[in-house]
């Protein structure tokens, strides 16, 4: 078909030449600092657990009864427990129970808010009010007090921590989620996709959930860190990760009663 | 010759909510039963200020609001009585330009997405989408080195020529333009303003065009609606409502443009209107613009009809008699 | 007599990690008092960049030269309180967004008193009030008795413009700087507030400084009109002149490109301006605008940056041709 514009437009940066690309994601992210060194840290510390079968310096539950309990020394960096166990190793094999419990509960939470998140928001009415007061309802409960029961009732595995944690964490990322969607809602895009004859389920998975990539990314940042601060004080308190799993938490718990007593 | 659009009596009502128990109080018509006909080839101006139901009306015609009451034929069939998988198809032959072009294309998705997603998701042009989407944009006036750029590399008259390809992807017969160069400069609304009318006798489509400039509506437009507050006015040809405008609100309205030249501005009577616009929710009884009008009468009290002299259509008890 | 604005070799150079931008270029211009100037342009042509500038209103990676003298003092490197002085009292600004303008937590009174009393400590509660309602009067407002105690969400949108206009020059000043005043209103609401904007410049015999990308507006407003584009004025005329014997390309385009509402023949397509503005960062070489121009001189336009050309009195163009073709075309 004929160009109805004697000369054809040229973008405004390609008039002078250059034609320029949109910088990929790892340009803009490498660009940024704190992000990279944030991903290095994150980096060494997952090698270093889930590899630890290579980097940890003594093999898991080694045990040195006559060494016992020493401080920490150039041969055992961290020091090593009553049963002349090294801590540092302890750790590193602690961890992989303890990042792979909050890597799954951060990304199960998420997709259920973002799920519940966008529905709501994206529906409104009466679905969004029911959500919401859901969450809400999630909100005044005391989250340890419920957790310590339901493990009770579950009993302490890895697999019901993960359960029981997710279904107490997608609030949060709900209540994101949903507030963006409304927003996001009310652009004129959306209204576009209507018009070209989308259907809901459509414009949600074509257009709403692509412009929330971000802020989902950031909450499974966050959850992992959150999950791994809660799996670990409910090991301390004795309702999560029974011994002998070590996790950070019952590790935490079992020093405890270190902390404070002067080096023998 | 039948038209190819029939909009009858459509009527857009909205709740309005109050107290504590937001329990409905009342209603406000944001369009109150407009009549609309619009023949292929044919550019139909809807005119009005903030608040008149302009947009409301655009919207009823593609689908994104549900009317209240009234209908929409489309070459004589009416869509507003189906649902689902028949409407949507029904719906390709009537589409949509927004107004803001920045906000109207999903900025995560290249220009080619956006242009060949009418054609995924109607199955059209299948293993071809993206040689449609370069002929579509060749089309508007774009080279296909835009195809894998986003919105936000590309200028505003640009992206304004992505969402007419876009429209165009489903080779509609009615167009609804609302607000369609508003947001651009004025050498650049000059570039879409050319390109729809091309466009319009290439392809021999009807235009719905929803604007509150009256210059532009005045230079794209073989007939002119002119809206106050939900009604239709004054509803004639263009060159009579510019020449002859009978409405006193449309008189106003003319004589507020402001015109680039000097002289003219200075030997101009302007007709300024005296107040606000009344509230939709509590609009004076009788004719909604009696409140500002300058030659409101007792008769005013009640509501005028759109009558009918001569193709010239006007809603007021006390218009000039041709 | 004495201009009220006098701004001479304007620069406004921003600073990015990518290297400088030139945003403004040599810009001069001045106010008589009580004259009306009309600056026009389209976005990204630096128009409410100038104001801003003169304002003393730019970021913190913004290097300014040039000068801005207000009643013969200069503002630029002025100290924050002489400044501080000057706005609101001898200098008033009309921004386009008045419902961002106004303070929603207090009465549009209040508001206008405020104004009058950080100038003026003197007047009594009783006498500001008055003062509120005389000028919320002489703006239009009707009832202004009863409206002085709403709030700004109780006024319609044009009633906020124009009770900003009453609050901008409740202190008689000498110059008013309205930013696209009318943008967002709609035409009939334009025309009151353009109105009155009239009738308090009359009234107090301030200068006004129009920024507006609308030349009707212009026509009907401005004594005289600077033509922006891409961060220069390309042309400087008395308003009839500019409309009527219009010598820069850039505004003839401008003018042809418009639909008008007086126009006699419709059938013909309106003229467009080939291309686009550039963005100060790749501005091309000599004039801005010769790759859009349609009468460009290969060799001259493309090398050369133009002088301001005298077209006729009081009349200037920064165009090559003008130059050549000797005044106005």
């Amino acid at each position: 078909m004929a160009s109805p514009e004697p000369s054809p437009t040229s973008a405004p940066a390609s008039a002078s030449g250059a034609t320029v690309k949109r910088p990929g994601f790892w340009r803009r992210f490498s660009r940024h600092r704190l992000a990279v060194l944030g991903a290095v840290i994150l980096a060494l510390l997952a090698i270093a657990c889930y590899g630890a079968a290579f980097v940890a310096p003594f093999p898991q539950d080694q045990q040195d009864l006559l060494l016992g309990p020493v401080p920490p020394s150039a041969e055992h960096w961290l020091g090593t427990d009553e049963l002349g166990r090294d801590y540092l190793s302890e750790i590193l094999y602690a961890g992989q129970l303890s990042l792979s419990l909050a890597i799954a509960v951060a990304l199960i939470s998420t997709a259920i808010g973002v799920f519940v998140g966008a529905v709501a928001g994206y529906r409104g009415g009466w679905v969004d009010d029911v959500f919401m007061r859901i969450t809400d309802l999630f909100l005044v409960v005391p989250a340890i007090a419920l957790l310590a029961l339901a493990l009770q009732g579950l009993g302490p595995s890895p697999v019901s921590i993960v359960i029981v944690l997710s279904l107490l964490g997608w609030t949060y990322i709900a209540r994101v989620v949903r507030g963006q969607v409304v927003s996001l809602r009310e652009r004129e895009f959306i209204d576009a996709a209507r018009v070209i004859g989308a259907t809901h389920q459509q414009v949600l998975m074509r257009h709403v959930l692509p412009n929330l990539s971000g802020v989902i990314a950031v909450n499974v940042a966050l959850a992992v860190a959150g999950a791994i601060i809660v799996e670990s004080t409910l090991s301390f308190l004795g309702f999560g990760v029974q011994p002998p799993q070590s996790s950070w938490g019952n590790m935490l718990s079992q020093a405890s009663g270190l902390i404070g007593t002067p080096k023998v | 010759m039948t038209s190819v659009l029939d909009v009858r009596h459509l009527v857009k009502e909205y709740p309005v909510r109050s107290g504590v128990l937001r329990r409905v109080t009342g209603s406000v018509k944001a369009v109150n039963g407009i009549s609309l006909t619009l023949e292929r080839g044919r550019t139909l101006g809807l005119v009005g200020e903030t608040g008149c139901g302009k947009s409301t009306v655009g919207r009823c015609l593609v689908g994104l609001i549900e009317p209240t009451s009234g209908s929409v034929l489309l070459d004589g069939v009416d869509v507003s009585a189906m649902s689902g998988r028949e409407l949507r198809a029904a719906r390709r032959r009537i589409q949509l330009v927004f107004q803001d072009p920045y906000a109207s294309l999903d900025p995560r998705q290249s220009v080619e997405a956006i242009v060949s997603e009418p054609l995924r998701l109607h199955g059209l042009a299948r293993g071809s989408e993206s040689a449609r989407a370069a002929a579509l944009l060749d089309l508007v006036g774009l080279s296909s080195s835009v195809l894998q750029q986003y919105p936000h590399e590309l200028s505003g008259g640009q992206r304004q020529r992505v969402g007419i390809a876009r429209a165009l992807a489903l080779e509609p017969e009615v167009m609804v333009l609302d607000e369609p160069v508003s947001a651009l400069d004025v050498s650049v609304q000059a570039g879409i303003l050319n390109l729809l009318e091309e466009l319009q006798r290439e392809l021999n489509l009807a235009y719905v065009f929803i604007a509150h400039d009256l210059s532009v509506v005045r230079h794209v437009s073989h007939e002119v609606a002119v809206m106050y507050l939900g009604r239709i006015v004054e509803y004639v040809d263009a060159d009579t409502l510019y020449s002859a405008p009978q409405h006193p609100y449309t008189q106003a309205l003319l004589s507020a443009v402001p015109l680039p030249d000097p002289r003219a501005e200075r030997s101009r009577k302007r007709i300024l209107l005296e107040g606000d616009l009344p509230s939709p929710i509590d609009l004076p009884t009788g004719c909604a613009f009696r409140s500002r009008c300058w030659k409101a009468t007792d008769v005013c009290s009640s509501i005028p009809e759109l009558r009918t002299t001569d193709y010239h259509a006007v809603a007021c008890h006390n218009a000039d008699q041709v | 007599m004495n201009p009220v604005l006098e701004v001479e070799d304007l620069c406004v150079t921003f600073r990015y990690r990518e290297g400088d931008v030139a945003a403004l270029r040599n810009v001069s211009f001045r106010i008589d008092p009580s004259e009306s100037l009309g600056v026009v342009g389209e976005s990204g042509s630096g128009k409410s960049l100038a104001c801003s500038a003169i304002m003393g209103l730019l970021p913190a990676n913004a290097t300014v030269t040039g000068s801005v003298r207000f009643l013969g003092q200069e503002l630029l490197g002025a100290s924050e309180s002489t400044l501080r002085d000057l706005r609101g009292r001898r200098l008033a600004i009309i921004s386009q967004d008045a419902l961002t303008a106004l303070n929603p937590v207090h009465t549009v009174g209040k508001q206008i008193s405020e104004a009058i009393h950080v100038h003026d400590s003197s007047r009594s509660r009783a006498e500001l009030r008055d003062r509120a309602i005389e000028l919320l009067d002489l703006v239009g407002i009707p009832q202004a008795s009863a409206r002085v105690d709403n709030y700004p969400h109780e006024f319609s949108g044009g009633m906020r413009q124009r009770a900003l206009i009453a609050m901008s020059v409740a202190n008689e000043p000498d110059l008013i700087i309205a930013d696209e005043p009318t943008t967002a209103l709609d035409v009939t609401v334009q025309a009151q507030v353009l109105d009155v904007l009239k009738r308090i410049q009359d009234r107090t015999d301030s200068a006004l400084m129009l920024i507006t990308h609308d030349l009707g507006v212009v026509a009907g407003v401005a004594d005289r009109v600077l033509v922006m584009y891409s961060g220069s004025v390309v042309e400087e005329a008395s308003v009839d002149d500019l409309f009527y014997e219009t010598s820069h390309p850039y505004t003839r385009g401008l003018l042809a490109s418009l639909p008008r509402l007086d126009a006699r023949d419709r059938s013909q397509p309106l003229y467009r301006i080939p291309g686009f503005q550039p963005s100060p960062a790749d501005r091309p070489a000599g004039c801005a605008f010769h790759p859009r121009c349609d009468v460009v001189v290969a060799g001259l336009c493309d090398v050369e940056l133009p002088l301001s050309i005298v077209a006729g009195p009081g009349h200037t163009a920064r165009c090559h041709r003008v130059a050549i073709d000797g005044g106005a075309s």
